[in-house]
């Protein structure tokens, strides 16, 4: 099985399926896109395919090919649904991330897998092209070049988010709402759900201390 | 990362895991996240509309794609006062691509009321005059705004002392809509004119909101299938759009109570073009 | 007006809030890139007498400079919006879209609707191992393997997993399998219809 890491994590199928789960949640309901989780990916891709075959080997008219069937479909479903999501925010913020990428550190890990940032480059090539040719090279000397970066809007990271606490946490800094306020600290009792902005975790979810819901 | 056991048996530690949820459409886990992962999934539904343009930007700031804040820039003429400061005397000459004209006459048709008429025109041998009030859009006043104070602005009436005391006093009341309609957009948009006013005009656009807030989420969450128009067309854009996440996301919430979020719909985009083409017909 | 046209641009566009295409209005561009250029060299004329001791003519040039940049906002958000609706229409339409949408996109659109389609394919068939994963599908949680569907429409042959193939013809009903209706349910070819 291709594997990346360097200290393959022993993962049974029930467990490889629960952190698919819990990288689409986050990835849901996070505003901006998260470190891209690609080992998941394709353990699970592999793992398909793997029950696709074994449903093909069968016996026909067994009771249990339907269930498995049935898992398979809602397996993909998670697959696809978080995949997708991905995708949309790729498009959706693309200058952003691939800016992210450029200014990223050798060895920190990429937001995005080899595939994703292919696309991203890909779709801001083709979108910056189609504006050049059909407008802006028509423009003035001095108004030919948008700054992408500034055009398209960000990620609100100040937007509010449900999590769930995995491992419990002391002294997270959180930020003024408003003036009269002061910034004070907060801990995060293991188990207990909070409302908040995304900001001031964001490390949490990716470090995987809290799950967002 | 590794996954063990997959080759041997066909795959019998995962389905003991799910359990087909009674009504519920979307992946249900017999502990834990079962909640969060219908939120997903209607989150999904949400998403599921393909096209979604880029939001308009809050508070003083824009986006510089955004349709909404565009056409809130345009701000209204009737609205929209600009004084000419003292720089501005002699600064003109006529706008006017192509015919360009000596002297000092100020008549753009460029600064013309939403008509399209010239109504802030200014005659030919006063143009000049400091304190000339024009009616500009509010992208142009943005941009000729600067230190030289060639221009000081008068806030539109709705966001003046005079109306500010209505709004303070019962905001529910206000059609927002005919006053607007981009009244919280085009209002956060004036505090870039460091006008004397500027912390009463955010205050009471803060409080407008807080006041309206409350009734514009109660109705979206408790009116199911009824006809909303007559308080729809009293909101604001910014309200209107408010509105309708909360009425969606009652109406994904009913779908799902009534076992309806597993079925396949037609994409309303593509609806939307079917019925168009029937209504091209019948013209 | 300077900018009128470049708004009413955007305003035709605001029209269509569903995510509908309009035809693409070369014409109304080509009048905003023209006016576009008037401003340019009048501003170049007055900038050089400027320079020359005309300091009276900073604001006029500053507000041509201002009518400049917002009729290229105006444009520049009218093509990217249309690019975010051409991006639905892939999506919901799959990769052919009807005679009626495309004779709304300009040719350097369906230029760009190619490239994003193929971009689109490279990544889904870099999924997995194998034939990839489409990502279109599976719009929604799946609760059964079988639905029950009636056909809105003669849509004709169509082959199901097995390589069977049924006939679709107009109210007729059929229990598939799901996966395989999906984008029909979608383009409503056929109704999915609940138990």
């Amino acid at each position: 099985m291709a594997t990346q890491c360097e200290n393959p994590v022993v993962l049974t199928p029930a467990q490889l399926i629960c952190s698919l789960e819990q990288a689409w949640m986050n990835e849901k309901f996070a505003p901006e896109l998260l470190e891209s989780k690609s080992e998941i990916v394709e353990c699970v891709m592999e793992q398909l395919e793997h029950m696709e075959e074994n449903l093909k080997r069968a016996k026909q008219g067994d009771l249990k090919i339907s269930i498995h069937r049935m898992e398979v479909e809602r397996i993909r479903y998670v697959l696809s649904s978080y995949l997708r999501c991905r995708l949309r925010k790729i498009e959706k913020y693309f200058p952003h991330i691939l800016e992210k990428e450029k200014i990223r550190a050798e060895g920190e890990p990429s937001i995005l897998s080899p595939e994703e940032f292919a696309f991203a480059k890909e779709y801001m090539a083709n979108t910056e092209n189609h504006l050049k040719n059909v407008a802006l090279k028509h423009m003035p000397p001095n108004l030919q070049k948008v700054d992408f970066l500034k055009a398209v809007p960000k990620p609100n990271l100040d937007s509010f988010v449900f999590l769930r606490v995995k491992e419990k946490q002391e002294n997270i800094m959180v930020m003024p709402e408003h003036d009269e306020q002061r910034e004070y600290v907060i801990d995060l009792d293991e188990n207990s759900q909070h409302l908040i902005r995304y900001k001031t975790i964001a490390p949490l979810v990716a470090s995987g201390a809290v799950q967002l819901i | 990362m590794r996954a063990a056991g997959l080759a041997e048996e066909p795959a019998p530690a995962l389905p003991g895991q799910w359990k087909a949820g009674r009504r519920l459409g979307t992946l249900r886990r017999r502990r834990g996240c079962s909640k969060a992962s219908w939120r997903a999934g209607v989150l999904e539904v949400v998403m599921a509309q393909a096209y979604a343009p880029v939001e308009a930007a809050l508070g003083p700031v824009e986006h510089f794609l955004s349709l909404a804040d565009i056409l809130t820039l345009n701000g209204r003429g009737r609205n929209w006062l600009l004084r000419a400061g003292p720089n501005w005397r002699g600064a003109a000459s006529c706008v006017v691509p192509g015919q360009r004209q000596a002297g000092p006459r100020l008549c753009p048709e460029g600064l013309s009321g939403p008509t399209g008429n010239c109504t802030a025109c200014i005659e030919a041998e006063s143009p000049t005059d400091t304190g000339s009030e024009l009616e500009i859009p509010l992208w142009l006043a943005k941009g000729l705004y600067d230190k030289r104070r060639v221009l000081s602005v008068e806030l539109p009436k709705i966001y003046k002392e005079s109306w500010r005391t209505v709004f303070n006093a019962d905001a529910n009341v206000v059609d927002l809509h005919k006053l607007g309609p981009y009244y919280y957009g085009f209002g956060s948009q004036l505090l870039n004119f460091d006008s004397p006013e500027n912390m009463e005009l955010a205050q009471s656009i803060l409080q407008t909101f807080i006041g309206r807030f409350r009734h514009i989420m109660d109705s979206s969450q408790n009116t199911f299938n009824e006809d909303t128009s007559a308080l729809v067309t009293r909101l604001d854009e910014l309200e209107r759009a408010l509105f309708q996440t909360g009425q969606k996301g009652l109406h994904d919430f009913q779908c799902w109570e009534m076992g309806q979020a597993a079925q396949i719909t037609v994409s309303s985009l593509i609806q939307n073009y079917k019925k168009r083409k029937f209504t091209d017909m019948d013209s | 007006m300077f900018c009128e046209k470049a708004t009413e641009l955007v305003r035709e566009l605001c029209r269509a809030s569903d995510g509908q295409l309009p035809a693409f209005n070369e014409d109304g561009i080509r009048q905003v890139l023209e006016e576009m250029k008037a401003l340019y060299e009048q501003n170049q004329i007055d900038v050089n007498e400027a320079k020359s001791g005309h300091s009276e003519l900073i604001t006029t040039i500053k507000f041509r400079h201002c009518s400049l940049l917002r009729n290229r906002r105006c444009i520049v958000a009218y093509l990217y919006d249309r690019l975010l609706r051409l991006r639905a229409l892939r999506w919901e339409y799959g990769s052919v879209l009807p005679n009626a949408v495309r004779f709304h996109m300009s040719a350097d659109e369906v230029l760009w609707f190619n490239q994003y389609k193929k971009s689109l394919a490279t990544y889904m068939r870099s999924l997995g191992g194998g034939d990839g994963l489409d990502l279109t599908q599976d719009i929604k949680p799946p609760k059964n393997l079988y639905i029950e569907v009636r056909c809105l429409k003669d849509y004709g042959e169509f082959e199901i997993d097995d390589g069977t193939t049924i006939l679709l013809k107009k109210n007729s009903q059929h229990f598939l399998p799901r996966w395989k209706c999906e984008q029909l349910i979608r383009q409503g070819v056929l109704e999915h219809i609940l138990s």
